[in-house]
């Protein structure tokens, strides 16, 4: 059966090649095809149902997008779902180069539904008009904001520099409607300082174009101050791109494996780091937002190097996806296709990553530090942990 | 093999959506090795082939997407699938598209209970559930008498918030309904809403028999009919009621449609045509601008009618209320109505059992007037008072509604 499946691709393009010649009303197609095709008989009839009595018109490419995003909703796994071809090149040109928007990262939680500002850019739209880390993303122009129209909602707030957008946030019980410009967003993805008793601090906000680089350029540039223990902060770090993840990791680990993936049939592949290391104490900062990469490069240092973590439990995303294209129309899907596992073997995805000291910011603080500033209770804690260390 | 080679490049493309992902390099292989080696191996089938005609080929082939998806899907996803569910989703998220909330897919299992719902007895707790899509809220709006709910205190008006595990939505209210549903003399956990408060209550199913009309005189000559729900043997009930009411002396009759969400509009025919002479009930306009007529026949009850309705009396309430306003001269009272214009279909599709329901036409009534996202403006506007829940025996003149139609029903029958 599954074997049959799997052709369905090989077997509609042999046709493809076969159909090009033939004039007559009929078609002959392999009987394997024709199999396949029965399994959407039914597909077939709701849509003619459709298209004959539905009291408006309706178009068939929205019915075939909706079978498709039904299909893989019925998963019920968050980080599986279908994009249209317009949703899929929108999406593709988002991630090329610089963009246009308001400064802020989201981070959208599928179990409250809530999509909460977890960052805002130095510089930024948002820090000008006073939007804050912890506020509540609740409306972007006419769309209110969900885990299903979070990405319509970033896409509105994404635009021409200079124009505006009207956006509603939520802090405590009150509504915050503001106008905020759209302008040129410098994505900083990392930044460090050294701190007293030559601490170095490394903040990582995101696994994602040349962050990998610039992370290897600071921590030498830190090495050179005569840096004697790092902070490593991952607070808020969604995850992104498994190879930033390696080569961050690779710096400070001598060969072995930094994490493996394991797929449904119990197949694995390792990722490996390889010799050459920083030999320096680390502590490691994660909270509630750290997830994904964040959650693997953290599992790898602790469990090899013994690094402490400090901070809140991490967000518990231990799987892996694709992003890939269907068809030749441009339609594509995001599949989750493995779990990974610290190099120990711990799985990560719904438990996340226990810190050692576990330090909660203070209620009602939004954690809107500048960088290294130390009445940041979590980031007091994590290098008073150094001192200890390094004693 | 061409179209491979494009697909095979475009799988570098690297994915870093907000809500982290991540992009192994490897296992590409397992993915597209199949597809790729296969293409030669694809005609091993050779010889043996089915024919078919072009057209169903081409209708077909519109689904090599989902059909390529599914295979990617039950290859490659990190857990077990099952296929029936992943095609069931499809049907769901293919309806869904739409965007008209009375059009869905059910599956074999949700269809029969359908039919069951309509049949008016069920092992539950006893509650009639209004859902609104715009705030996702769902609200009390009924407990029958008798039920559990009623005994538990339950109220019209409280917010259903959470039923065991599963926080009620709009969305997720079918998911509720069938927790609550169950044998006889188990348990349930539900936790209401009431002035913002959260109310955990115990709730021990029972056998429920939908009593789906009520009837009473409220003065010698003043009958009283309520009717909750279009459905299961309403029209019989509602006959015998009226005969009733009528043999009791009525000689002016109040019709009570408030919260009565619809159903069944050959009920709200044969109960309008009680009233009616021979003419159009309401008349129906498909996509392509073709009308269908809804007759009555000859013969009516020849009586003063006062109708209530409310925000909530949607759909068949609305018809009923139309027509007998328009033909029979009606005095509707109370509050504007929901504003439910459509009307579905529902029939089974599939060898499963499987089911849908679709709208398929807008309905006007006798005099062409439109009530989509309008609904039926009361020719008395009254509202309850602000705070009253609207809790109160059936035929109680303490009702503020109801006793303005009284008063309305009063005058009307001086004239």
């Amino acid at each position: 059966m599954k074997k049959t499946v799997r052709r369905f691709l090989a077997l509609a393009m042999t046709f493809a090649m076969l159909g090009a010649s033939a004039e007559s009303s009929e078609v002959t197609i392999p009987r394997e095809l024709y199999e396949q095709y029965k399994k959407i008989q039914t597909l077939l009839e709701i849509e003619k149902i459709v298209e004959e009595n539905y009291y408006e018109e309706v178009d068939v490419e929205t019915l075939l997008d909706g079978a498709a995003a039904g299909m893989l909703n019925s998963l019920e796994d968050p980080y599986t779902f279908y994009y249209t071809a317009d949703a899929y090149s929108e999406y593709m040109e988002h991630q090329s180069g610089e963009y246009a928007g308001i400064g802020i990262q989201i981070s959208t939680s599928y179990i409250t539904r809530l999509s909460t500002i977890s960052r805002v850019f130095a510089g930024s739209p948002a820090e000008e008009a006073d939007v804050h880390r912890g506020d509540i993303l609740y409306q972007v122009e006419d769309v209110i904001v969900t885990p299903e129209t979070i990405q319509d909602a970033v896409n509105i707030m994404r635009g021409t520099p200079g124009t505006t957008v009207q956006v509603t946030f939520i802090r405590g019980e009150e509504m915050l409607e503001k106008t905020v410009l759209r302008a040129k967003i410098n994505m900083n993805r990392v930044e460090s300082c050294m701190l007293e008793g030559d601490v170095g601090y490394i903040r990582l906000w995101e696994f994602a174009g040349t962050c990998a680089q610039q992370f290897e350029e600071m921590l030498n540039s830190l090495m050179e101050q005569g840096m004697k223990g790092l902070i490593l902060d991952l607070r808020d770090n969604p995850g992104g791109l498994v190879n930033d993840a390696v080569s961050i990791g690779d710096l400070f680990l001598d060969e072995g494996i930094l994490t493996y993936i394991e797929y449904r049939d119990g197949t694995r592949h390792d990722y490996t780091t390889t010799d050459g290391s920083v030999d320096i104490p680390l502590v490691i900062m994660v909270n509630e937002n750290s997830a994904s990469c964040s959650e693997l490069l953290t599992g790898a240092l602790r469990d090899r190097l013994g690094s402490r973590v400090v901070g809140v439990n991490s967000f518990g995303k231990g799987v892996v996806q694709y992003l890939l294209p269907v068809d030749v129309k441009g339609n594509a899907m995001q599949l989750t296709i493995a779990q990974y596992f610290t190099p120990n073997g711990t799985a990560v995805h719904h438990v996340g990553i226990a810190p050692d000291r576990v330090v909660e910011l203070p209620e009602g603080d939004n954690g809107m530090y500048m960088l290294g500033d130390m009445a940041d209770a979590q980031l007091a804690a994590a290098w008073d942990e150094m001192q200890t260390i390094l004693k | 093999m061409k179209k491979i080679l494009l697909v095979l490049s475009l799988l570098l493309v690297i994915s870093m959506l907000s809500s982290c992902t991540a992009l192994p390099v490897m296992g590409l292989r397992s993915i597209y090795r199949d597809a790729a080696t296969e293409t030669a191996a694809g005609t091993a089938a050779e010889g043996d082939t089915v024919t078919i005609s072009a057209e169903e080929y081409e209708d077909l082939r519109k689904y090599d997407t989902l059909l390529q998806i599914l295979a990617i899907v039950e290859e490659n996803y990190y857990q077990d699938v099952d296929e029936g569910d992943l095609l069931e989703g499809a049907a769901y998220g293919m309806l869904d598209a739409i965007g008209d909330p009375y059009t869905f897919y059910y599956n074999p299992e949700e269809f029969e209970e359908m039919w069951e719902d309509d049949e008016g007895e069920y092992g539950g707790v006893g509650m009639l559930i209004s859902a609104n899509y715009e705030t996702q809220l769902c609200t009390i709006i009924r407990t029958f008498s008798g039920s559990p709910a009623e005994a538990a205190g339950v109220m019209r008006g409280d917010i259903l918030y959470k039923v065991e595990d599963v926080y009620v939505t709009a969305d997720t209210l079918n998911d509720a309904v069938e927790i609550m549903r169950g044998t006889p003399d188990t348990d349930v956990k539900v936790t209401f809403l009431r002035d913002g408060e959260e109310i955990e209550k115990v709730l021990t199913r029972a056998t429920i028999t939908v009593n789906r009309v009520e009837a009473a005189m409220l003065d010698d000559e003043i009958g009283y009919l309520v009717i909750y729900e279009f459905a299961g043997d309403c029209a019989d009930k509602f006959d015998e009621a009226l005969d009733d009411l009528i043999a009791k002396g009525a000689k002016g009759l109040i019709l009570d449609l408030r919260d009565n969400p619809g159903g069944w509009v050959s009920d709200a025919e044969s109960m309008a045509d009680r009233f009616l002479d021979e003419g159009v009930i309401y008349y129906t306009e498909y996509k392509d601008g073709s009308r269908q007529y809804s007759y009555s026949v000859d013969g009516k009850v020849d009586m003063p009618l006062v109708i209530l309705i409310n925000e909530n009396s949607a759909s068949s309430s609305e018809i009923l209320t139309g027509a007998l306003k328009d033909r029979a001269d009606a005095t509707v009272v109370g509050v504007q109505s929901y504003g439910k214009g459509i009307i579905q279909a529902v029939t089974g599709v599939g060898t499963e059992g499987a089911g849908m329901q679709l709208t398929i036409a807008q309905y006007f009534t006798p005099n062409g007037n439109k009530v989509h996202s309008i609904g039926i403006t009361p020719d008395v506007e009254y509202a309850l008072p602000e705070g009253d829940p609207g809790i109160y025996e059936m035929g109680d003149l303490k009702d503020p509604q109801l006793a303005k139609a009284y008063e309305v029903m009063q005058e009307k029958m001086k004239k």
